[in-house]
């Protein structure tokens, strides 16, 4: 009974100190989003949708960059190479549709993970933090950046350099996006994932039926419309713990007195136009 | 008591009118209307239907710095008003005046008269109006000529090499032109566009020919232009031909180019003789009677800016009339060069034409004379060259014919020391090559001699010995 007790004690200690040295979802089970989509029963609504939403897909290739240029240079962004299980379906940018906020919804895209705005368990409770996207680290959660009082407090430059001064990054490192974690586990899935490469070969080899039953599971827990803008960028309650996040106390005030985000609550339809003189009020 | 108020006031109202003039200047900021507050955001990018990749961030600090730097974006995107913008509203019209005053006069600025310009020359097709960030594919698919965007970009103010020197430059503007020209407003308003006009043009000679080779180079593009040549009273669609297609080519080949590659200004780029004189978007086609290159003012053309001042005398026409865009200069391997007819107007080509009844006559005389014509017995004859062209070119017949006859007369006597040996020196038979033409006749007479064949009678030779022997002659 003691051999078996310590047995058991040496196993744990070893499982425990191995855990450390695996990626999070190899030690995790299964993720949140893993599990949702596992125990999903497809109606057959929804599968009848996906089935014709297959069959008239169109795939957008790519074109090369235009032989008449831009007039004004536009600033690049650096190229999204995210290990999402989303984007590999859908464009690196995947917001095309809304006039009004494709743009925006992408350039938040950079940041912040697909599931952080799709995913929204109604049973559990996420919490939120930094997951690198890129480098030796991918699929880690990693801590927040610490804040760097020289940064902000530069003061020896002048009035012209200081409209271009650009805000200290609130990303610990590039291509790092706000992810969502259920119990300190990651709650969604990677493309390294053995989920995902099950499914992607169940994918290429599947009827078009089958297909439509795949995807019809893959999106059943998620939400068509992400998060609205004042869910994260509020003064008084927001889905993230910015503290935790690592923003400082200006950029805190930059996130939830947004003036961007001010002028598109006045948005109450989806066909509104408003002034943009009202931008600066 | 009173004069302390007055000298008062007076302070009062200067210091407010410096500090206005301190304000005036510091607020020359081109976003009055808040479009950097999204616009300066990165990353507001999408991908249309179409699958281009589109990007609505725009460089804060390079705009700020750009030739537009001061012009409020609204001064050429006239109609935005609302968010989401609609497309036609952002449409830009290049010919338009814009609130930035023209530095000498103070009046509205404006690229009028540059695109009235531009609008009569061979490219005035191309959209000058109408411009906007999402139909930039429109008009790669669909435009044939370029528009104002396709060659102009919004360039830094002062590109980022020539900034150093803009900034010595300045401090000299700013102690020795600001004693007398003082005042921040003449310095910002004036001394950086002064500067730059004597820092030399923003672009050079080169630059030129890069704008230009952007299309001109594409032969695949060139090859898809139908030209609008003038006909009289009317203009006529004329599809491009290989002269045209390869002209950057042909150019390239000019000391004119040659010139500027190697960094040499002499040279002449395409606009100085294409659109030598006015705002330089005036290029017109050479057929055209009003176009710098129509034959009436090449002589002109050449002799601008003292580059050849002698052209314009009458003596000097055929150095005038160089085809500067000669097909022949161009290698034939070229795919385009290569099915091009108006090659045949070549001087090569006339030249050729000429000749070639003289060639194909002596050819076929050559070639009648070789099979029905009269045959000399046991002599080599050449018809155009060896012993017949010195003798009948040069005029040394009496030599070489006397050499040539006296063996053949000898030899009959020296017949008889000869007959002994052929049985003593087999060998030697077979090297006559090497000997003079009368040893070599003395040494194979006799062979047959002996048994059948009179004396006079020459052997026949073998395939070998007739080459060796053509070999002699034609030596």
């Amino acid at each position: 009974m003691k051999n078996n007790c310590l047995l058991t004690k040496i196993f744990l200690k070893v499982f425990i100190l191995s855990a450390g040295f695996y990626p999070f979802h190899v030690v995790l089970a299964n993720s949140l989003y893993q599990e949702a989509v596992e125990n999903t029963h497809v109606t057959e609504t929804v599968f009848k949708k996906s089935l014709k939403q297959i069959k008239e897909y169109k795939d957008i290739e790519i074109a090369d960059p235009l032989s008449v240029p831009p007039f004004h240079k536009r600033t690049v962004s650096p190229k999204n190479k995210s290990p999402a299980l989303c984007t590999t379906c859908h464009l690196s940018l995947p917001h095309q549709k809304d006039l009004r906020s494709r743009t925006f919804m992408n350039m938040h895209s950079a940041y912040i993970a697909c599931e952080t705005c799709h995913f929204r368990p109604k049973d559990n409770a996420l919490n939120y933090r930094w997951l690198a996207y890129e480098g030796d680290n991918t699929g880690f959660p990693i801590p927040p950046r610490k804040s760097t009082k020289a940064f902000n407090e530069k003061k020896d430059i002048s009035a012209h350099q200081a409209q271009f001064k650009k805000a200290q990054a609130l990303a610990p490192q590039p291509g790092a996006r706000i992810a969502p974690f259920f119990n300190d586990d990651l709650a969604l899935i990677l493309n390294n994932s053995a989920f995902f490469h099950n499914i992607k070969q169940e994918w290429e080899n599947g009827s078009e039926s089958h297909k439509a039953r795949i995807k019809s599971k893959l999106h059943a827990p998620l939400e068509k419309k992400g998060l609205s803008c004042s869910q994260c960028h509020n003064q008084k309650k927001t889905i993230f713990d910015w503290e935790v996040l690592g923003a400082t106390s200006e950029q805190r005030k930059e996130i939830n007195n947004n003036t961007l985000v001010r002028f598109f609550e006045r948005f109450e339809n989806e066909n509104d136009q408003i002034r943009i003189d009202q931008l600066l009020r | 008591m009173e004069g302390q108020f007055f000298l008062f006031t007076l302070c009062i109202l200067l210091n407010f009118g410096l500090f206005n003039l301190e304000a005036y200047a510091a607020e020359r900021h081109p976003d009055p209307d808040g479009c950097f507050s999204c616009h300066s955001l990165e990353g507001l990018d999408y991908i249309d239907e179409e699958g281009v990749l589109r990007s609505a961030s725009i460089d804060k600090q390079h705009y700020y710095s750009s030739l537009h730097g001061s012009v409020p974006c609204k001064d050429c995107h006239r109609k935005i008003q609302n968010y989401p913008h609609k497309v036609e509203n952002g449409e830009v019209d290049c010919s338009e005046s814009c609130h930035v005053e023209e530095p000498s006069q103070g009046e509205p600025y404006s690229h009028q008269y540059v695109v009235e310009e531009y609008k009569s020359s061979v490219h005035g097709k191309g959209w000058s109006k109408g411009l906007t960030g999402g139909n930039r594919l429109e008009e790669a698919n669909h435009e044939q000529d370029p528009s104002c965007r396709q060659c102009h970009s919004n360039d830094l103010y002062i590109d980022a090499d020539k900034l150093p020197l803009f900034m010595e430059s300045f401090d000299h503007l700013d102690g020795e032109c600001g004693s007398c020209h003082q005042g921040e407003v003449w310095l910002g308003q004036f001394g950086g566009h002064i500067l730059r006009r004597f820092m030399g043009s923003r672009w050079n000679k080169n630059d030129h020919n890069k704008m230009c080779n952007t299309c001109h180079a594409n032969h695949k593009r060139m090859a898809d232009v139908e030209r609008d040549i003038p006909n009289k009273d009317k203009k006529i669609k004329e599809k491009a031909e290989p002269r045209f297609i390869l002209a950057s080519d042909s150019y390239t080949t000019t000391l004119h180019a040659r010139l500027l590659v190697t960094d040499v200004m002499e040279g002449a780029s395409c606009l100085d003789c294409h659109a030598p004189k006015g705002f330089r978007h005036g290029i017109l086609p050479d057929e055209d009677k009003e176009a710098s290159t129509h034959s009436d003012h090449l002589a002109e053309t050449c002799a601008q800016s003292n580059c050849h001042a002698y052209a314009t005398h009458p003596l000097n026409r055929p150095f005038v009339e160089t085809d500067l865009h000669d097909m022949d200069m161009i290698p034939s391997s070229s795919n385009i060069a290569s099915w091009d007819w108006s090659r045949l107007k070549s001087t090569w080509v006339k030249v050729f034409i000429i000749l070639l009844p003289i060639l194909l006559f002596l050819g076929a005389a050559s070639i009648w004379s070789r099979f029905f014509g009269e045959k000399k017995k046991g002599v080599v004859f050449s018809e155009i060259g060896g012993d017949s062209f010195q003798e009948k070119i040069i005029g040394r017949k009496p030599k070489k014919k006397a050499k040539k006859k006296a063996p053949v007369k000898k030899a009959p006597v020296k017949k008889e020391p000869v007959k002994k040996e052929p049985v003593k020196e087999e060998p030697i038979k077979e090297e006559p090559i090497k000997e003079e033409p009368a040893k070599s006749v003395q040494k194979e007479k006799p062979k047959p001699a002996p048994e059948k064949k009179p004396p006079t009678a020459r052997p026949e030779p073998t395939s070998s010995d007739i080459k060796k022997k053509e070999g002699e002659d034609e030596k």
